[in-house]
């Protein structure tokens, strides 16, 4: 794999890695949510 | 009478020892010390971020100076190999113990996670890392820039990373993809993160319409999120990121270790981590990289380019910043304001506090610091997994 490629596909990684920790922050919350209450 | 002017110079250059070099590394030490001088008024101005510049000038001009025939620099040996540099330069053991295996980044760490606020980030978890996922364009493009610049690709990834803006980081990979060329590397980033304040500010203004960085964003509108949610967060996202990016799990450990003991109301240590930790190795990080730039270590036309190459990877993470605040903007329909957009280059907290002023410039009653701190520190982890990326394919 050349270098252009390894950056294209960490960038579309790093998309996919960033929604993956905002849906386990989103799942945080609601436990939490409902452990508190 | 010459033979006795020629002893006088060999007699002096003993005890002066610069005299003992050739003209030319004379003449560029004192090119170096005037640069460090300038760094240091400029730090004492304000102009350049002074925790950094003040004393890193200091030890650039010092170090410049001062050659001791037979040893060198007096104060640090770059190679840290040898035990006994330990007993002859008085700054060796914090370079041997604390540089060379990535620990001085990982105490600025700590410090930056006690005093780092996450409220919007648990607010706005996929505003957050969508913004700072654009603001890594730089540090995604510049790899294979620089490896078109003749680099080799670990030495590109740790000049690529300028671009995530990230002085612990940038250092930390450094140390571990290019300890050839880490002094310029840090000198550099260092340097352009303290320009930050001045061209990020016109990089903005150029990129994102005025009439929009007047969107007002109210912070009533943010959901309360309580010290228990934050501690919770910490813990499960810095357990995931460890287990999926091993190589940056000291960096992520030392944030979040700030971060959790904020959040649990340790005050003793959440005192000890700002007032004394970050102070102390940003002070001791800034020294040791000033007495370490000196001629002989600087010299390489390879430094033209990588101050090339770090303008062009802050450049356009702040044009990736500026296209995601752009594209969340009209996604939004309007209700974010897209200077959000630049505040993910992860420059804590100093890129967030632009967008601030520049907000509040458009509109006085627009207080987004709160806001800005999301996709700011969701820029520290964005940075923390790249480089993470970089030191799997690329540390040898």
């Amino acid at each position: 794999m050349g270098i252009a490629e390894i950056a294209i596909l960490t960038y579309i990684a790093l998309f996919a890695v960033s929604i993956l920790i905002a849906v386990v922050i989103d799942i945080v919350r609601k436990v939490v949510g409902r452990v508190g209450r | 009478m010459i033979l006795l002017l020629a002893n006088l110079v060999e007699s002096l250059s003993k005890v002066v020892g610069v005299l003992s070099l050739s003209p030319v590394e004379v003449v560029l030490r004192v090119v170096l010390a005037l640069i460090g001088a300038t760094l240091l008024y400029l730090g004492y101005k304000n102009v350049l971020e002074p925790l950094i510049m003040v004393p890193l000038g200091i030890g650039m001009v010092v170090a410049n100076l001062s050659f001791v025939v037979g040893v060198g620099n007096p104060h640090v040996n770059v190679d840290p190999s040898s035990f006994q540099y330990n007993l002859i330069y008085w700054l060796q053991p914090f370079y041997s113990l604390m540089f060379s295996n990535g620990l001085i980044a990982c105490l600025v760490f700590f410090g930056i996670g006690s005093i780092t606020d996450i409220t919007f980030l648990m607010a706005r978890p996929f505003t957050s890392f969508i913004l700072a996922a654009f603001a890594e364009l730089g540090t995604v493009l510049t790899l294979p820039l620089a490896v078109a610049a003749g680099f080799e690709p670990r030495h590109a990834a740790a000049i690529a990373l300028i671009g995530g803006a990230d002085g612990p980081i940038v250092l930390y990979s450094s140390l571990k993809l290019a300890k050839e060329y880490f002094i310029a590397i840090n000198v550099v980033g260092y340097l352009y993160l303290s320009l930050l304040y001045i061209f990020q500010k016109k990089l903005d203004e150029l990129t994102i319409p005025r009439r929009l960085m007047a969107t007002y964003m109210d912070p009533r509108e943010l959901p309360k999120i309580s010290p228990k949610e934050k501690l919770l967060f910490s813990v499960v996202v810095s357990a995931l990121l460890s287990l999926l990016f091993p190589h940056a799990s000291p960096l992520i450990l030392s944030f979040f270790a700030g971060v959790i003991v904020k959040e649990a109301a340790i005050s003793r240590y959440v005192k000890m981590l700002d007032e004394v930790v970050l102070s102390v190795s940003t002070f001791l990080l800034a020294l040791v990289l000033g007495t370490l730039t000196t001629a002989d270590v600087l010299v390489n036309p390879a430094v033209g380019l990588i101050l090339l190459l770090g303008i062009t990877a802050l450049f356009l993470s702040s044009i990736g910043g500026s296209i995601g605040g752009l594209i969340v903007y009209y996604l939004s329909k309007g209700r974010i304001n897209p200077l959000l957009g630049p505040a993910a280059v992860s420059c804590v907290p100093t890129t967030a506090k632009i967008s601030h002023k520049l907000a509040m410039e458009v509109n006085p009653k627009n207080y987004l610091i709160t806001f800005a701190m999301g996709p700011n520190v969701a820029g520290v982890i964005t940075t923390a997994i790249i480089a993470s990326v970089y030191l799997a394919l690329f540390a040898p």
